[in-house]
């Protein structure tokens, strides 16, 4: 049976419902719980991705009728992306269309709610760093995700004693760059310990290692990314001279999904330009 | 069990990830080991060198040729259209996969990787041509 994907954003946390196209009572009305209970909880931000329904289920359209009222009366911003054709014509024949926010994407809605709100918002790509970055770096390295939310922002923090690399990144709805900013110290660590010999900070193989850490780190994320229906490609990474990683930080005329990481050893920064 | 005094090349551009897998390889005993920043310097080597490699294990992404070109012109060459060979990738997206099936790779590595997942793919291919088990 076909089926579907809806995910729902909220704060730093996703969910992702796996329905079939011919909903059951039963099954919405679980949604709509789980997606109320979230509520209880959260943020000031929801976004909705319809990304992969052929279908729009009207058990579902309910269910989002009574959220939204519920958002309204909350002040919550509420938003959809990634509608099929067929949840657009639903809605507009509804008379909803108008009072919602509609993006494209979720990039798409990244962007404007950095220009209309500056607070911390996550659309998954955290996850999927997390998940790069504890696979990628080695266990003795004990790396904390607690604080490493992913945010957006224009231009990075000021990294002195990094190391930076970047890949270019090309598709028909995301352009940009992949970047990673890793201490000194974290990497001489790390290359200590997959070479089995000691290695200083300013080695040629703490430099290079850098890019291969980045094309480990955002070779699992172009995959995820695509599973996501992207359609990106990836080039190989370049390492970024001071220079260029300094005018990278204070460019404000791109936006940045931002994640920083910390060890025990150093830090670490991933970050996806667009 | 594979043999421990096989003739491997590994191919890839970062010198890092050539001492990587060195590395793993030498903890599973292996110890000739030759090795090439690309897939033209690879093939060249490949053709150059007497007795042959015994097997190849090639990054994918690489600059002047990939690790899949290089797998393809191998595989299009009868000298060594029989030559064992490992693929290890960041990406391990379902159609990649398939073109490096489709082009007769022997086994497909995703970074990263231990020694150990690294010795369990040395075995498996090692099933397949018995010139690679003791």
């Amino acid at each position: 049976m076909k089926t579907s994907k809806y995910h729902f954003y909220w704060g730093a946390k996703n969910l992702t419902f796996v329905i079939d196209d011919k909903l059951s009572d039963e099954r919405a009305e679980q949604i709509e719980k789980t997606v109320l209970s979230v509520y209880e909880k959260a943020p000031k931000i929801i976004l909705f991705s319809f990304e992969r329904a052929k279908k729009f289920p009207p058990q579902l359209a309910q269910c989002l009728s009574r959220t939204m009222k519920l958002c309204s009366q909350e002040k919550i911003n509420f938003s959809l992306c990634n509608l099929s054709p067929d949840a657009k014509g639903f809605l507009r024949a509804n008379d909803l269309l108008g009072k919602l926010k509609v993006y494209d994407d979720y990039f798409a809605w990244a962007k404007e709610a950095l220009v209309s709100d500056s607070q911390r918002v996550n659309f998954g790509l955290s996850e999927i760093f997390h998940k790069s970055v504890i696979e990628v770096v080695p266990s003795f390295l004990q790396v904390s995700i607690k604080d490493s939310h992913s945010f957006i922002t224009r231009g990075l923090p000021e990294q002195g004693g990094y190391i930076a690399s970047s890949m270019e990144l090309r598709g028909k709805r995301l352009n940009g760059n992949f970047l990673i900013y890793i201490q000194g110290n974290f990497m001489s660590a790390a290359m200590s310990e997959l070479l089995g010999e000691p290695v200083g900070a300013d080695s040629a193989e703490c430099i290079e290692g850098v890019s291969e850490i980045a094309n480990m780190i955002f070779g699992n994320a172009k995959t995820i990314i695509n599973a996501e229906g992207f359609n990106v490609q990836i080039e190989i990474p370049k390492i970024l001279t001071p220079e260029k990683a300094k005018a990278l930080q204070v460019n404000r005329a791109y936006n940045f999904v931002l994640s920083p990481f910390r060890s025990n050893l150093g830090n670490l920064y991933c970050a996806m330009r667009f | 069990m594979i043999k421990t005094d096989l003739n491997i090349l590994i191919v890839d551009d970062m010198l890092t990830m050539r001492k990587i897998v060195s590395k793993c390889l030498k903890e599973i005993g292996l110890s000739a080991l030759t090795e090439a920043k690309n897939g033209k310097e690879a093939f060249d080597l490949v053709k150059g060198t007497s007795p042959k490699f015994d097997l190849v294990i090639s990054d994918w992404n690489m600059p002047e040729m990939t690790g899949i070109e290089l797998l393809k012109s191998l595989r299009a060459d009868a000298d060594f259209a029989k030559m064992p060979f490992l693929l290890v990738t960041a990406e391990s997206e379902q159609h990649q996969i398939l073109e490096a099936a489709k082009a007769g790779v022997d086994a497909y590595i995703t970074k990263p990787f231990t020694a150990e997942t690294l010795k369990v793919k040395l075995e498996e291919v090692a099933e397949k041509y018995t010139q690679l088990k003791q």
